[in-house]
């Protein structure tokens, strides 16, 4: 194995794959931080340019992308609430409220040190555990995916800020929203109504910049000092501390976990893995009340999972040839592109590529810290323009960027119209984060909670029969009751804290 | 007053709830699918329904704290008719926006729309306005059109270049 290390280090650290390696870091982080513009799409962009590329070279530069993705995404789910990606809706919470309180450096410096930690560990999970994660991964059938499902939907009691009621309807209605489009077992089409558009379902980065983007922009048109130019920029571009980072570390290596076991997954991805590890921060923070309001945490705990999931997302794909998210697509494509069958063969067949990728993803998530920080300073500072400006140029840079998932108006139309409803959760707080997750999880509940009873002839034993799927089923139970149960004993606290007799308003229930 | 706002928010939930659930049942099914594709929808919208009713009991146990967050609104009086006639004018602009761009091309459409925008939400000077708009027009041209190769709608302004 060492051997082989070696011969990936000699094949990585080539001056020209050390280039297109920045290269690929450098134009993952633009197309992650443009909405529409996933890291997938990225990779697919830069596809074509890679095939004149030595392979070792081509796969570095895409797995480049991907790594730089990931960072970009969530500079402008930081900076403007907008998620590049999917994968950094739940950075949004935390990192534009530090941003708003005018720490925007703080917020990309967690997000940055954090992911590129994430990102490490996947490298060495990836290194180390490639085929024993997949047979874990493997393990997974229908019920245990179902199970997993329902475990990342306990999530919306961390995302309804204390309103539990609200936060649950605004996470069924996510799950409606996951209904429309053609059934994926009879073929039908469901609440589309006739629009061919539809068929295939809601765009998710279109809801998503509605409901995030759009809906943050009308709010602060409504008021027009919800967002004041950054004084004090001393503060705006002040990066994280190491004192900070080190408090951090406890939940940076937590959500690495987290997200190299759910990125090794096929079809979970680094959504559900930073959603989770959100709700795992919050849960078992000495301080959960901070969450949403601009706690550090809760921006560590995302970043770090969903960058976590790049490396152990290649698992599958190297070990069996199984994609199990876009980016694994876009580079299967490359694999094969350049002649190269992924499988097991693979680490015995061409080892320069396979560890050559290894060092690479190392040396990309370097890359990524970087160029991070050498662009941060100038990200924190093109934001702070004045108010007008900076939302006339969100407005058309989310609408452009949604018109560009797949050249369409009617994109850009469901972002818009999902930026009124958004406006209006907003505003009598429901929880437009718990909307995204139930969309984001729906087809995975629903296909994998028909194909189970398919397999039982609907016996709901199944889900409790299977230690993976019982296992997850209690996660679930205690992920629901936790809340709950904190609430009650917080409330129990502050009231033997109050002088007898007095109880305070609007605490009665 | 806000608990009856509760209860209008609660009612609107209910409503599109029962529509989901009746429109779920229009749904066909199959022998070899046990569930089907309308369980998950109406299992939904029951679930929907029921936090609904929830929310509105309690609301009536909250209505005075719902009293104190409607007065904490900085939002009042003239203010406040101000900023939901701007939300109108922001959707009525983009909606045009919408509607403009194929027809008009990117270009065009795009810079007619940031500069009323930017005008709309109140412009702080003449120069900065054409900065911006200019700017960002053209930024986005070359990110999205040129860098990342998307098809922008093409206009008369567009095809004036091209030929």
């Amino acid at each position: 194995m060492l051997d082989n290390f070696i011969m990936g280090a000699q094949v990585a650290f080539q001056p020209m794959s050390l280039l297109f390696i920045v290269f690929g870091v450098f134009w993952g982080i633009i197309g992650g931080a443009l909405p529409g513009i996933t890291g997938s799409i990225s990779m697919a962009l830069l596809l074509p340019f890679t095939w004149g590329m030595s392979p070792d070279i081509a796969i570095n530069t895409l797995a480049g992308v991907y790594v730089g993705a990931q960072y970009g995404s969530s500079i402008t789910a930081i900076l403007i609430r907008t998620p590049g990606a999917p994968a950094s809706a739940a950075t949004v919470l935390d990192g534009y409220t530090m941003h708003k309180n005018g720490e925007s450096a703080r917020a990309l410096g967690i997000s940055l040190w954090c992911g590129t930690i994430g990102g490490l560990l996947s490298v060495v999970a990836l290194i180390l555990l490639a085929l024993p994660l997949v047979e874990v991964a493997l393990a997974f059938g229908p019920p245990e995916y179902f199970a997993t499902a329902l475990f990342g939907l306990t999530v919306v009691a961390s995302l309804s800020g204390g309103n539990y009621i609200r936060g649950f309807i605004s996470g069924l209605f996510g799950l409606a929203l996951a209904t429309v489009g053609m059934d994926p077992f009879v073929g039908s089409s469901r609440f589309d109504f006739g629009e061919v558009n539809m068929l295939g379902g809601l765009e998710l980065i279109a809801v998503m910049v509605g409901l995030f983007a759009v809906s943050e922009v009308l709010v602060q048109a409504r008021s027009m000092s919800g967002w004041e130019k950054i004084k004090d920029t001393k503060l705006a571009t002040k990066m994280p501390s190491m004192a900070e980072m080190k408090g951090l570390m406890p939940i940076t290596l937590a959500s690495s976990v987290i997200g190299i076991v759910v990125g090794a997954m096929p079809g979970a991805g680094a959504t559900i893995a930073s959603f989770i590890a959100y709700a795992e921060a919050k849960r078992w923070s000495k301080h959960p009340e901070e969450f949403g309001k601009g706690c550090a945490e809760g921006i560590a705990a995302p970043e770090t999972a969903n960058n976590a999931v790049t490396a152990s997302a290649f698992a599958p794909l190297l070990a069996l040839g199984i994609p199990g998210s876009g980016g694994a697509a876009i580079m299967l494509g490359a694999l094969m592109l350049h002649g190269l069958r992924p499988g097991p063969m693979l680490f015995a067949d061409h080892p320069d590529v396979v560890y050559g990728l290894f060092v690479g993803m190392f040396i990309a998530n370097f890359a990524m810290l970087g160029l991070g920080i050498l662009t941060l300073q100038a990200a924190c500072r093109i934001v702070n323009v004045p108010q007008p400006y900076l939302l006339a140029a969100i407005m058309a840079l989310v609408t452009i960027g949604t018109y560009s998932i797949n050249n369409s108006i009617f994109d850009v139309l469901v972002a818009m119209v999902f930026g009124v409803v958004g406006y209006f959760m907003t505003r009598y707080n429901f929880s437009p984060p718990a909307t995204v997750l139930g969309l984001v999880l729906g087809f995975l509940v629903e296909t994998n909670l028909r194909r189970s009873l398919m397999i039982s002839d609907i016996g709901w034993g199944i889900f409790f029969t299977r230690p993976i799927s019982l296992v997850m089923l209690m996660l679930c139970f205690v992920s629901l009751v936790f809340p709950f149960y904190r609430d009650f004993r917080d409330r129990g606290k502050k009231k033997s804290d109050l002088k007898p007799g007095v109880v305070p308003a609007g605490e009665l229930l | 007053m806000p608990l009856l706002k509760e209860i209008i928010v609660a009612l609107v939930v209910i409503l599109f709830s029962a529509w989901y659930y009746w429109q779920a049942g229009f749904l066909p099914t199959q022998a070899a699918d046990p569930l089907g594709p309308a369980a998950l929808p109406r299992f939904l919208a029951v679930g929907m329904i029921i936090f609904a009713l929830a929310h509105i009991v309690v609301s009536y146990f909250r209505r005075k704290r719902l009293e104190e967050d409607e007065e904490a609104d900085p939002l009042q009086g003239a203010a406040r008719m101000q900023g939901n006639l701007r939300i109108l004018g922001v959707a009525v602009l983009t909606g045009a926006y919408i509607l403009f761009m194929m027809p008009l091309g990117y270009t065009l459409s795009t810079f007619a729309y940031l500069l009323l925008l930017t005008i709309l939400l109140g412009v702080p000077s003449i120069r900065g306005l054409a900065i911006s708009t200019v700017g960002v027009t053209i930024s986005l041209l070359l990110l999205f059109g040129k860098f990342l190769g998307v098809l922008l709608p093409v206009g008369f302004v567009e095809q004036l270049i091209l030929h």
